[in-house]
């Protein structure tokens, strides 16, 4: 049975943070796999995002270690109703036109990312315990962290050709 | 802890559970239809007995009498098969003819060496084994053109086509065989999606249709990992069709195969009843083009194979009458029509819609008018209802008028004089010829209706503001009518 992630105990939090990172990583690979050979470029940069992800994965791990301990917490997506932070493309039709772009694929991280950081400042803001309060808001701040990189390269490509 | 729930507003994303209120789940309704889209067999039970008719039709065309009327194979197609496909399959089953149309048998077969069973592997992006060269069909043609242009083609032939068994047996045998070669070198349905000129037109009207496949819940499909509606898995193949369920908001290019709702580990993905026309973004010039063919075609049609036309008749009939000059003038006449006339009216309209709706926009600090590209392709919609019923309208006094040789075409299908079940004598019979403006006068208004209603939602959808909506479709709305009076003329004389 699904719990809603107003129920969630903070350790619960951070693991499930930890998990919306794997599960992420193996949303781009599956999708690096689906449009590998449609388009290399979009293919290498969701490849990059999957590494991406399986790092940001490691330091929450780490994170997690340093607040809880190595007690593990069992808790994954499927154990909340809610999405929290999924990437997914934006069009079920990107295949028959050939046509996910690398801004696409940015975009479609860069909504992942956003639900992430909202999720956490929702959080926050109803934190009474100082650490949690604390540990929330430096979630958030990572995930800005990675919303403002994003948002770089995304500028970045912007006048690309093909972009 | 997370604690004082009450006053938590987590701004994560919301589910967005399908279906709305105007849906029907028919699968948790009908359980018995969930099964049978499970099993492994469906659709070749549907498919292998269309390709055994398929065959024998084309037996008949080439071994049968060559005159139309005495020809199974012509019978059966352009008239059974073709008034089923438009007055009950496309409006009732969307794309239902793909999910049993024979013609990429071969292909499938060839790509997976498999009739029901599943291979798993990974090939072609796909958790499935496949076989072939599995090449990516080139991005440039990866639109519906190559369909507009083969319709079309198809179309300029149609006099031709639907008298003449030979004619028929040739273009089908060259799909069928298109097809297989395809399948061998393409990966997954590019004769479907990119090829079939069949299936661009079932592609645009799709749109209009009663019936949908989709996920239930899209919040299942964003947590999905696997995406095994497209990547496909040892339940069901990857998506023929190419299509990702997660994110399916129309629908032109699902085959309705339900592949995806075997593979789905979710059980996310069912079939659903909606209201007519629930699709209506149109993405592409391919697209509105497509609206613009059919339309005219449709008009075509009409005087050709209805109308009191005795020269027009001639001029398309290059097969018996054999005035090549006048084929000539009558191909022209249909391209310059359907690809440009017809749209540089439209555009005309647009742009006068346009015009009138923006006065005192920037005034008034209401933004910017939506652009023309956007206008005309969103605006392209409204050609799609009345253009179906425009055919269904066309299609009636087809199925009226020779309807009856159906019935001695049975016990005669070769035309040999055979009377297999005594009824090969049955006389020609036109079916209360005098109904039919009874029956095209309902079908052409309520198309012009829902071409006038959509087209007032899109308008709102881009404008904003119901005064301004109104004002940007009144010159289109015209135009819509002035079609629907020379169709209702052309059909009451």
């Amino acid at each position: 049975m699904a719990k809603s992630l107003h129920n969630l105990l903070p350790q619960e939090v951070l693991s499930l943070a930890i998990a919306v990172e794997t599960r992420n990583a193996e949303r781009y690979d599956t999708f690096a796999h689906i449009f590998g050979s449609y388009n290399d470029e979009a293919t290498a940069l969701l490849q990059e995002m999957r590494d991406e992800e399986l790092e940001h994965k490691t330091v929450l791990e780490a994170m997690y270690l340093n607040r809880f301990g190595d007690k593990v917490c069992d808790i994954d997506e499927s154990d909340v109703d809610e999405v929290v932070e999924a990437v997914d493309v934006d069009s079920a039709e990107h295949l028959i036109f050939n046509d996910l772009t690398k801004r696409d694929v940015l975009e479609a991280a860069l909504r992942a990312e956003e639900g992430a950081r909202e999720f956490y400042i929702s959080l926050s803001e109803s934190e009474q315990d100082e650490e949690l309060l604390q540990l929330y808001r430096r979630l958030a701040a990572y995930e800005e962290g990675h919303v403002a990189g994003i948002k770089a390269r995304i500028n970045q490509i912007g006048t690309e050709k093909g972009a | 802890m997370i604690r004082d729930t009450d006053k938590m507003q987590l701004r994560v994303i919301q589910p967005e559970v399908y279906p709305p209120p105007d849906r029907t789940d028919l699968f948790k309704k009908f359980p018995w239809l969930s099964k049978l889209a499970k099993m492994r067999a469906y659709p070749n039970v549907l498919v292998i007995p269309n390709l055994v008719m398929f065959w024998i039709f084309l037996l008949a065309g080439i071994f049968g009498s060559p005159a139309g009327n005495r020809n199974i194979m012509i019978v059966f197609i352009w008239i059974l098969w073709w008034f089923g496909l438009i007055t009950v399959l496309v409006p009732l089953g969307s794309r239902s003819w793909c999910t049993m149309c024979p013609l990429p048998f071969f292909g499938d077969l060839v790509q997976r060496r498999a009739v029901t069973y599943v291979r798993k592997g990974n090939s072609a992006g796909t958790r499935n084994q496949l076989f072939g060269k599995l090449r990516v069909w080139p991005k440039k043609l990866s639109n519906i053109w190559l369909q507009n242009i083969g319709f079309l083609c198809l179309a300029s032939f149609s006099a031709h086509l639907v008298t003449r068994p030979m004619a028929t047996v040739l273009m089908l045998g060259g799909l069928i065989v298109i097809a297989t070669i395809t399948g061998y070198l393409y990966r997954q349905r590019v004769f479907c999606n990119y090829i079939c000129p069949v299936g661009g037109f079932l592609s645009l009207y799709s749109m209009t249709s009663t019936v949908e496949l989709r996920s239930r819940d899209k919040n299942v499909c964003k947590k999905c990992t696997s995406k095994a509606c497209v990547a496909g898995s040892d339940k069901g193949w990857g998506c023929p069709w190419i299509i990702y369920m997660g994110k399916l908001e129309r629908n032109n290019y699902c085959g309705m195969c339900t592949e995806c709702v075997k593979s789905c580990p979710s059980d996310n993905i069912s079939l659903f009843w909606r209201p007519f026309c629930s699709d209506k973004i149109l993405k592409g010039y391919d697209e509105i083009w497509k609206a613009f063919i059919m339309l005219v075609l449709a008009m075509a049609y009409s005087i050709v194979l209805l109308g009191p036309f005795g020269k027009i008749k001639d001029w398309a009939n290059i097969g018996e009458v054999g005035n090549y000059k006048g084929f000539a003038i009558y191909v022209s006449i249909l391209w310059f029509a359907a690809l440009i006339a017809l749209p540089a009216v439209y555009y005309v309209a647009i742009r006068l819609g346009r015009g009138f709706a923006s006065k005192g926009l920037e005034a008034t600090g209401d933004g910017a008018a939506p652009s023309m590209k956007d206008l005309f392709i969103r605006y392209g919609y409204t050609l799609v209802p009345l253009g179906l019923m425009a055919w269904i309208a066309f299609s009636f006094p087809l199925m009226m008028v020779s309807g009856s040789y159906i019935i001695s075409i049975i016990s005669d299908p070769l035309g040999r004089g055979w009377n297999l079940f005594g009824t090969g004598e049955f006389p020609w019979t036109p079916f209360h010829p005098d109904w039919m403006a009874y029956i095209q006068i309902p079908c052409l208004m309520f198309g012009l209706f829902y071409s006038l209603k959509c087209g007032h939602e899109l308008a709102l959808d881009l404008w904003k503001d119901n005064r301004r909506a109104v004002t940007s479709i009144i010159p289109l709305a015209i135009l819509l009518t002035l079609v629907t009076i020379a169709f209702l003329r052309m059909y009451t004389g």
